[in-house]
């Protein structure tokens, strides 16, 4: 965005700079405090010689930087060798509650409250504590205030600086990575033995650069340019290898801060007979910290899945399955909305709703708010009357079904007796799953493509791939 | 012919027989998903994500404002670094100007008209927002071409009533709009320099709508200063709002017949808004505290009550069924004067949508006890049952009025619609019908005197590039004691 590109263009067209997200520099380039800022704050511009701005001031950095030979630093722009930011300037407010809430508290310029979790947060039994964001997310253990571990902020020329308190900036969340893992994570060296057109080509599930396949290649298969050099697969295949296990630790921290968050509580039988089942399962938020789901609510699907079966074997309830799309089967679905599945009537989700006013008849669940209905010209403007009063725009708005700290909601269940298969006992398998967004999102953008030469099923697999069973259980019921 | 129609079928039984007609019409769309008539919009035909990489669209620039100083409007660049204020506010000033253009040749003959009038009226909306952050902002608003009222639109009138043919100009510096808002924490974050305390607190002050209970309780523009508490919970409440408001100057009360304008401190209100797993709920009050009942209306009380919901499925053939209930009272603080009533609306809204399509079908019924009355309108906006059905809501512009009264709430009455969509919804079509009984009487009497009717009413809809709306209305109605009424009109609304 800064270098004045199109938000339409192939990240492969992109300067390098504009596909790095979110690095060092959008928080230690930051010399305001923009409060409620949705994200829009602007950045103190500058090289890698610039001052840098941090919690600490500047005392250990001038140590550093009176031995460079020491530390093997150069702080001149016409010298060879790493260079290193000259000055690192005290900025407090980074350490603030409010910092994080510049970008994670977004109301959109028609009064939309899209992401609400700083202000959660604020009227959290966490704020009231003085318990900061940094204090659960950015120390020893995600999602709670767990202290912070101590030593070197930096090993510079091979040479560790003083100890410090040190922050954990692998601040975890439940987004997870839908890219060919050549690209990302950012990776120097993989960088240099191929560009990202040349990585998207190289086929990982095939098993390229693996002795399994390269030992048994069959015969005419052809390898495009540069992976038809078997050196070069191999080298590929040891770069993948370090990127998966960077996957793989993220994603224990992923479940770390899920797991911080939310928890099966009870499991309740309220009938158990030949008449039929009812049984209740309580979902727990267990931070007192801000709503869970919080942040981008709306497109957080975190749901039960229950499976029944009878004492054979047989499935006689499941509620949480998903459409061939692998959507759970509620409105959005895609194949319950064209009447080809069932409603999934007892589906527990926790995910909240964007909702959108039609010309008459109230309200409906939209994947995206355009209020088609009451105009044939959807147009963003600023609004025009106070929407702060109002908590939401006129037309479309949340309904927010995340737990708020400390609290919890009961999912109930009701089997027909109809649908045993006589006596007992049945199973009850209780998954409580997290996923980061809807496949029926991705049928919904889809219209304006994606990027890479991914297709839609290909972005939808990725994504449900990296659903999360954050808990299962297991309940028994006796019918006679 | 209308009188002899309705006294052979009774209007209870006319009204009955279409929204049952309408409703098996439409309920069906469900089963017959993509075969015959039904859905009359577009089809979603495959639902099963594709296999085939889908390349990047060509998508247009955004539409630019007239004025953008400072910052582009949701454009890309550099953003500015802001000027630090002694509160510790960082303000990033940006002057953006836009509005809306709408033209409409249109000819009613209707509720409230003696007579027909054709006409070609003009509207003009200029907001200019100066944007300090992302929360704190002020908006001017003037509509230098209306005086806001169906008379006062500058245009040309063809045929009138009162024969007052030809030019009308009402131009002038018609504020509507003037208003600054902001958050307390944004405003002054040097109080609570670790982000910790509660002191987000939303604020507005100045001229700009109201609007509770989808304009049932409330629609007006008021000189108002109003708080605001977001994100307040409690045990089963993932959210709950709560407003606290003062309107001290402009607040318009009475129907058009009887308007009066209270332009003295006199309105409280207080309004809740709660989210729970299952529905959005709403608790909103207002009182106006007027001594000057001859002149202006009274005192009086007023209470709203929704739940908004979404999960049944009576069959399986109409899907879920997206529902709203209201319970909006009005109550006078000593008689009834005209423009305070003891009254209660009752109403629901049911919709949903047909399988395999964007459609929607809609059933809106009501019934009125006594007369409610609202707390405040803006005089061109339509009465409480507006938000019912188009068919009592106005289009504010010039004189075109409602089908049925928006106004007469001591009615039983129904609107139930279609809508359909084509072309990426760049097009859609309103059919709807709807109706009322008079409430003042026994609902099976049809004695002449009272205020029965019945309209059928069409809206297309047609998105022009990127900036115009054609919009096409038309309607015919048979109301009790009058001659039937009809009108239609075109109209090209031009966004900037």
């Amino acid at each position: 965005m800064n270098q004045g590109e199109s938000t339409q263009i192939s990240n492969l067209e992109r300067h390098p700079t504009s596909r790095e997200g979110i690095t060092c520099v959008v928080c230690h380039r930051v010399e305001n405090i923009y409060n409620k800022a949705s994200g829009r704050i602007a950045l103190v511009e500058g090289d890698l010689l610039q001052p840098v701005y941090g919690p600490s001031g500047n005392a250990e950095l001038s140590r550093v930087l009176k031995n460079p030979e020491k530390y093997r630093v150069v702080t001149e722009a016409d010298k060879a060798g790493r260079k290193i930011h000259t000055k690192a300037v005290k900025f407090a407010a980074i350490s603030s509650s409010t910092f994080c809430g510049t970008c994670h508290d977004v109301t959109l310029l028609n009064g939309f409250r899209l992401e609400e979790a700083f202000s959660e947060y604020r009227a959290s039994p966490a704020a009231g504590r003085g318990v900061t964001c940094q204090d659960c997310h950015m120390g020893k253990v995600q999602g709670i205030a767990a202290g912070y571990d101590v030593g070197p902020a930096a090993v510079v020329g091979g040479v560790p600086t003083k100890s410090r308190k040190l922050t954990n900036h692998i601040m975890a969340g439940p987004d997870y990575s839908l890219v060919h893992p050549g690209i990302f994570p950012h990776n120097g060296e993989a960088q240099q033995l191929a560009t990202i057109a040349e990585w998207l080509k190289f086929d990982v599930a095939a098993g390229w650069g693996t002795d399994k396949f390269e030992d048994n290649i069959p015969a005419g298969y052809k390898f495009p340019s540069p992976w038809d050099s078997v050196d070069a697969r191999f080298d590929a295949r040891q770069i993948l290898n370090v990127q998966f296990k960077r996957l793989a630790f993220v994603r224990t921290k992923r479940l770390e801060v899920l797991r911080n968050g939310y928890a099966i509580g009870d499991l309740v039988t309220q009938k158990s007979d030949r008449g039929g089942i009812n049984f209740k399962v309580q979902v727990k938020n267990i931070t007192d910290g801000h709503n869970v789901p919080t942040g981008f609510a709306p497109e957080r699907l975190v749901w039960l899945r229950i499976i029944v079966k009878d004492r054979d074997g047989k499935i006689v309830f499941k509620s949480g399955d998903t459409d061939p799309n692998d959507d759970v089967r509620d409105n959005e679905s895609a194949y319950v909305h064209a009447g080809l599945m069932p409603l999934d009537k007892q589906l527990f989700n926790l995910q909240s709703r964007f909702l959108v006013r039609s010309v008459r008849g109230g309200e409906r669940e939209r994947t995206v708010v355009i209020p088609f209905s009451t105009t044939a010209l959807p147009f963003i403007r600023p609004t025009t009357s106070s929407r702060i009063l109002a908590g939401e725009p006129t037309v479309v708005r949340t309904h927010r079904k995340s737990i708020e700290a400390l609290g919890h909601r009961w999912a109930k269940y009701r089997i027909d007796g109809a649908k045993l298969t006589g006596a007992g006992p049945y199973e009850a398998s209780v998954e409580l799953l997290s996923q980061m967004f809807p496949i029926n999102l991705v049928s919904t953008i889809q219209v304006v493509g994606f990027d890479y030469g991914i297709s839609p099923r290909a972005v939808g697999a990725a994504v449900a791939a990296g659903r999360e069973v954050l808990y299962k259980k297991s309940v028994r019921f006796d019918v006679k | 012919m209308s009188k002899v129609i309705l006294r052979r079928c009774g209007s209870l039984c006319c009204l009955l027989f279409a929204v049952l007609a309408m409703v098996g019409f439409m309920g069906n769309a469900g089963h017959a998903a993509g075969k015959g008539l039904f859905p009359l919009g577009d089809v979603q035909e495959v639902p099963r994500l594709s296999d085939k990489p889908v390349p990047y669209a060509v998508v247009p620039d955004r539409p630019a404002m007239p004025i953008e100083l400072g910052c582009k409007f949701l454009g890309n660049g550099n953003l500015p670094k802001g000027i630090k204020l002694p509160t510790g506010a960082v303000w990033t000033p940006c002057l953006w100007v836009f509005g809306t253009y709408r033209t409409a040749f249109q000819t009613y003959d209707g509720v409230g008209s003696t007579d027909r009038i054709t006409e070609w009226s003009h509207r003009l909306d200029i907001f200019t927002d100066l944007q300090l952050t992302h929360s704190e902002k002020c908006i001017v608003g003037i509509a230098p071409l209306d005086e806001n009222r169906g008379a006062n639109f500058t245009g040309y009138t063809f045929d009138s009533p009162n024969k007052s043919d030809g030019w009308r100009f009402e131009s002038g510096v018609h504020v509507r709009a003037l208003f600054c808002e902001g958050d307390f924490g944004s405003l002054f974050p040097n109080l609570d320099l670790m982000g910790t305390k509660l002191i987000d607190f939303g604020f507005a002050v100045g001229r700009h709508n109201i609007n509770f209970q989808q304009g049932i309780l409330i629609n007006d523009v008021l000189d108002s200063v109003g708080l605001v508490r977001n994100n307040l919970y409690a045990p089963g409440f993932s959210s709950i709002r709560i407003t606290g408001l003062w309107a001290w100057d402009s607040i318009d009360r009475g129907t058009s017949a009887n308007r009066r304008r209270l332009n003295e401190s006199g309105l409280f209100g207080l309004f809740a808004q709660a989210d729970t797993i299952a529905s959005t709920l709403a608790l909103d009050m207002i009182t106006i505290q007027d001594d000057d009942r001859d002149e202006t209306g009274g005192d009086g009380y007023w209470i709203g009550l929704s739940a908004i919901q979404r999960g049944f499925e009576p069959w399986r053939g109409i899907g879920e069924i997206n529902s709203t209930y209201r319970i909006n009272a009005s109550i006078s603080g000593g008689d009834d004067t005209p423009q305070v009533t003891d009254g209660v609306l009752l109403s629901a809204e049911f919709s949903w949508t047909p399988h395999a399509s964007d459609d929607i079908v809609y059933v809106n019924p009501f019934i009125g006890i006594n007369r409610y009355s609202q707390a405040g309108r803006e005089p061109i906006a339509g009465g409480p049952l507006a938000a019912f059905g188009i068919s009592f809501a106005g289009n504010g512009l010039g004189n075109y009025g409602t089908e049925l009264s928006g106004f007469n709430t001591e009615v039983v009455g129904v609107a139930v619609g279609y809508q359909a969509f084509w072309d990426n919804h760049r097009r859609n079509l309103v059919l709807e019908v709807a109706g009322v009984k008079d409430a003042s009487r026994n609902l099976f009497d049809t004695d002449g005197a009272g205020t029965d009717g019945v309209a059928f009413s069409a809206q297309f809809q047609q998105a022009i590039g990127q900036r115009v709306q054609l919009q096409i209305d038309g309607f015919v109605s048979y109301l009790e004691g009058q001659d039937n009424g009809s009108g239609a009109r075109i109209e090209l609304l031009t966004r900037f």
